[in-house]
């Protein structure tokens, strides 16, 4: 089977997409970071929440013929 | 206001300098690129590494420059579907762009055209995908000379010519001739000497800006006390479907604009594709700070007050013109003015590529001379339709471009990103559901904003607002899966003229 990346892949994005869509969780004031709403600090911390999974399935989820 | 001769000096000192780079960065050709390189050998880390740095600076264009903190200025939270794009985005160029590598590699495509033509043995097909490519790039390309034009109107303010509707226009034409001369002068190959310049350029000025400035005015604390919690610090109710369907669709759309495949086939190999692409997230983190500039603006009255009156535009430059040092201010505003120039050059030059070697070659044999010469000549064309664009879209809502440039854009989806997975798609299916979705997208737009200037890109339902590229990308997909259902009920089969094996991995050639 050499679909296992794809399949890794859409699940990381299907899990940011979810991560970002869980609006009661983020969309408002308190707690905030260093005097920013948790609604911005949530979403930025989010995006390094997303470089860490998805450059954990690159490196352990390799396509056939990969090294 | 910090902006003075000194500013002006360094601005275009460093100009010079980069358009000297510009021009002789062609004949210097070989010997950089083979220092790259060397670079690039040095170890597999660092290759890794120089890729992502080269891939993350075209993210800094005017989008995040200029058109996310002006939504930022006027609606607050909702510039943070941005963020929310950005973090999407890179997995799904991820899942995308490796096979498109692949089998670009292997079949020896350019455009995703090309790759559409073999795999749904479809000409027309090809040259609608071509076509809809090169027309959404224009109003990204009007974003640029907009965030061109919002550079200058500060420095033009700062130098003591009255913030009037002569300086705007002054900024306008200055902005336009410039990237006019430099599309020209620096031809039709990229120089790899100007690209690692501007992006030295560009990283100076986002990394010094997003550091100094919120330090200088006190933190975010004094900023989001100055405005009203909603919009500004949080969502209201009402906009949370507009926010989601805004990032998705845009997250969507952006690794099927033309200059973003470009960018993905141009890597030296898959691995570094990959490595690279899935480092991209964290440079969102520069165009999220970047973002708040439009709230941070209220803390600094004089800034404010000139933000306001170009409907926050400037909130970037003017926020700099007021909290950093004046010779600061020129290697910054030079940044912000190159980091317009360079894509929008880009862009000019791929959308007429495309158009030559995808359409006018399907009709008529040109020669490699004819065929640069056309281009040269489309590539002008496509800034004046720029610059036209900008007339019909009110200056108060730049982002207004590049959404409508993504709700057309997203209609490639189904032949070009479905295509990679599946042949199953029948060719004139693909078409008419292309067709149709480019038609309902633009029409919904001109529709919501009653026929006249575009003011939103979101359609109103009792939900709340919707993106109206994922409106036009439904209608598009039903239209194609009820298209193919037919055909095949009449006996169609999908031929495989690409063979699932060159779509996952390298074949050597013996």
């Amino acid at each position: 089977m050499n679909s296992a990346y794809y399949v890794a892949m859409l699940v990381v994005a299907i899990i940011v997409t979810l991560l970002y869509s869980l609006f009661p969780i983020y969309n408002k004031i308190n707690p905030t970071l260093g005097g920013l709403p948790i609604f911005y600090w949530y979403q930025i911390l989010l995006l390094a929440v997303t470089t860490v999974l998805s450059a954990i399935v690159v490196h352990f989820v390799k396509e056939e013929g990969e090294r | 206001m910090n902006v003075d001769i000194s500013t002006l000096t360094i601005f275009i000192v460093l100009f010079a300098i980069f358009a000297f780079l510009g021009f002789y960065g062609a004949r210097w050709r070989r010997g950089d690129l083979s220092r790259l390189d060397e670079w690039g050998l040095g170890g597999r880390r660092l290759g890794i590494l120089l890729v992502w740095f080269l891939m993350g600076a075209d993210l800094y264009t005017a989008y995040t420059f200029i058109a996310v903190p002006e939504l930022a200025f006027k609606s607050g939270a909702l510039a943070y579907f941005a963020v929310f794009y950005v973090g999407l985005t890179f997995p799904i160029a991820l899942l995308t762009m490796p096979r498109l590598w692949t089998v670009s590699r292997n079949r020896g495509y350019v455009t995703a055209a090309d790759f559409v033509k073999d795999r749904f043995n479809s000409r027309s097909l090809a040259i609608a995908v071509a076509l809809v490519g090169a027309v959404a790039e224009i109003p990204y390309i009007a974003l640029q000379i907009f965030g061109m034009q919002a550079v200058l109107i500060v420095m033009l303010i700062g130098l003591g010519f009255p913030p009037t509707r002569l300086t705007l226009d002054l900024s306008l034409l200055i902005a336009f001739i410039v990237l006019a001369a430099f599309t020209i002068t620096s031809g039709l190959r990229g120089a790899a000497l100007t690209g690692v310049f501007k992006d030295i350029l560009i990283w100076i000025t986002v990394l010094a800006t997003i550091i100094a400035v919120p330090l200088s005015i006190g933190g975010f604390s004094t900023a989001f006390h100055t405005v009203k919690p909603i919009p500004y610090s949080y969502l209201p109710p009402s906009a949370l479907s507009a926010f989601w369907t805004l990032a998705v669709g845009s997250a969507l759309a952006l690794y099927l604009y033309p200059h973003a495949i470009n960018g993905s086939l141009s890597a030296e190999d898959k691995k570094k594709l990959k490595y690279g692409t899935s480092l991209l997230p964290i440079y969102g983190i520069g165009l999220a700070l970047l973002a708040l500039f439009g709230i941070l603006v209220f803390a600094i009255k004089p800034a404010y007050t000139l933000s306001a009156k170009y409907g926050g535009i400037t909130s970037v430059p003017a926020l700099l013109a007021y909290s950093m040092p004046s010779w600061f201010n020129g290697i910054a505003f030079l940044g912000i003015f190159i980091g317009g120039l360079v894509p929008a050059a880009i862009m000019a030059i791929g959308s007429a590529n495309l158009l030559v070697r995808n359409v006018v070659k399907e009709f008529y044999n040109l020669t490699p001379r004819g065929e640069a010469t056309l281009a040269k000549w489309i590539s002008t064309a496509f800034k004046f339709l720029a610059l036209a664009f900008i007339f019909v879209v009110p200056l108060s809502y730049a982002i207004g471009l590049q959404l409508l440039g993504g709700i057309i854009i997203l209609q490639t989806l189904p032949p070009v990103f479905l295509g990679l997975f599946t042949n199953k798609l029948e060719g004139r299916s693909l078409l008419a559901g292309l067709i149709g979705g480019v038609v309902s997208g633009v029409v919904l737009t001109a529709y919501v904003n009653h026929f006249g200037v575009i003011t939103t890109t979101s359609y109103p339902t009792p939900i709340g607002g919707i993106y109206i590229a994922l409106i036009a990308l439904a209608i598009n997909l039903v239209i194609s899966g009820i298209g193919t259902a037919i055909a095949m009920a009449m006996g169609w089969k999908p031929k495989e003229v690409i063979k699932t094996e060159e779509l996952v991995r390298t074949i050597e050639e013996k």
